[in-house]
């Protein structure tokens, strides 16, 4: 059985745009730390039920040190390339090292709901 | 000239090489009889290193040749005529530019072929990155061998053997082992200051001490040249079955200190039953 073809090759991710989710509410900004609020989604397939069970309908994060660095350095426009050399630079690492660290920032951010990976050619493709 | 930062050395089994700026190494295998280490420039494939021990010295010319025939040759064209040349203590082959070249040099006191293969070959001259790194080459017999990788660094007495490598992105870990069930274990963390920030160094190491089961005899702060560093002794329970039976411990002692200019934290530990020979820590990492 061949291979599942990747989504994207690592040169495909460099040219990705990490967007700001922005329904993100920011309830708290410090130099030092940020808070954040998120509405929650639950899955379609649970229905009336999370309201019913009065499950949270907001999740608030607190982002300091270099969760924070990053989130302040996602503006929509610098792609992950960008955002790679950036942070490579300012913490002395080499570009890869810094690559992996960097994703793996930005995939807790995902994850939280904050921070999306966007490919802005397909917007401009129409 | 200025010596290279550390972390562009590149030292196993007895031979070192000091990456060009930018490039590095994203994939190993390090047996020591055959092993290899892949290294990249961003994304773009640099250069293969591979590492053979073989009985005797192997005609390297005529290996030289078979590696580019086999590499470039068609179904209807077996062989390549290759420029075969010697460079240094390397002898060098390619054909045309842009095709792969390889470079092959033989470590006559570890009976150990070194083998580069590098992806394009775009001339001679000394701007050609390929050129610096087989300079640099250097593999002399010492009662000592450095070791370096991902920028962990320590200098061992020969008897001291790799026995794991932990590589994850900020954090390296590089454990030997002798004979005598001495351990060294060399670490090297990235992002220093912004650690720094949460706790100091002595808190980090007291972090690690517990999460590792060690317990601390003696903590002491002190300056490494200019660097902030902390010093340990400690012991833990000892790793043959009798020692863990009876509970023995094993003394031990480290020393981990903040490479500002670098901004990553560095640390070498060792541990082993009492009584055995011991490596100075001091100057196993200078």
């Amino acid at each position: 059985m061949p291979a599942p073809k990747p989504i994207a090759t690592p040169l495909e991710q460099l040219a990705l745009v990490p967007l700001r989710n922005a329904k993100v509410r920011v309830l708290e900004d410090t130099p030092g730390r940020v808070r954040l609020e998120v509405d929650a989604v639950y899955p379609r397939w649970l229905g009336p039920l999370p309201r019913l069970l009065k499950a949270r309908a907001e999740h608030r994060y607190t982002l300091d040190g270099t969760a924070l660095l990053v989130w302040r350095q996602v503006d929509d426009r610098r792609s992950l390339g960008e955002l790679c050399d950036w942070f490579a630079a300012d913490q002395q690492l080499p570009f890869n090292e810094a690559r992996l660290l960097l994703l793996a920032f930005l995939r807790s951010l995902s994850i939280k709901g904050l921070v999306v990976l966007g490919d802005r050619t397909l917007v401009a493709d129409g | 000239m200025s010596a290279p930062p550390s972390a562009s050395l590149l030292a196993w089994h007895g031979f070192a090489f000091h990456l060009p700026p930018g490039w590095e190494v994203t994939a190993y295998r390090l047996n020591p009889k055959r092993g290899e280490f892949r290294i990249h420039e961003r994304l773009v494939d640099r250069a293969h290193l591979t590492w053979v021990q073989m009985a005797g010295r192997p005609d390297i010319e005529g290996l030289s040749r078979e590696i580019v025939d086999r590499q470039l040759g068609t179904p209807g064209k077996e062989t390549v005529a290759a420029t075969v040349r010697r460079h240094g203590r390397w002898t060098i082959s390619h054909v045309v530019r842009g095709q792969p070249f390889q470079a092959l040099a033989w470590i006559e006191h570890d009976k150990r072929l070194l083998h580069w293969d590098f992806p394009a070959w775009a001339g001679e001259g000394a701007g050609q990155p390929w050129q610096a790194l087989l300079d640099s080459l250097t593999a002399e017999p010492a009662d000592e061998l450095r070791w370096a990788l991902f920028g962990a660094e320590v200098l061992l007495p020969r008897r001291f053997k790799p026995i794991e490598v932990e590589a994850q992105p900020g954090a390296v870990r590089i454990e030997f082992g002798d004979t005598a069930g001495v351990q060294v274990i060399v670490r090297r963390l990235g992002m220093a200051r912004r650690l720094l920030d949460e706790r100091p160094l002595a808190s980090w190491v007291r972090r690690h001490a517990f999460a590792d089961r060690l317990r601390l005899e003696q903590v002491q702060d002190i300056l490494r040249g200019a660097d902030p560093a902390v010093r340990t002794a400690f012991t833990v329970i000892g790793e043959r079955t009798l020692d863990r039976v009876i509970w023995r411990r094993w003394p031990g002692e480290s020393l981990w200190w903040h490479e500002t200019a670098a901004n990553r934290i560095r640390a070498i530990e060792q541990v082993g039953p009492s009584g055995t020979p011991r490596v100075d820590l001091n100057h196993a990492c200078p």
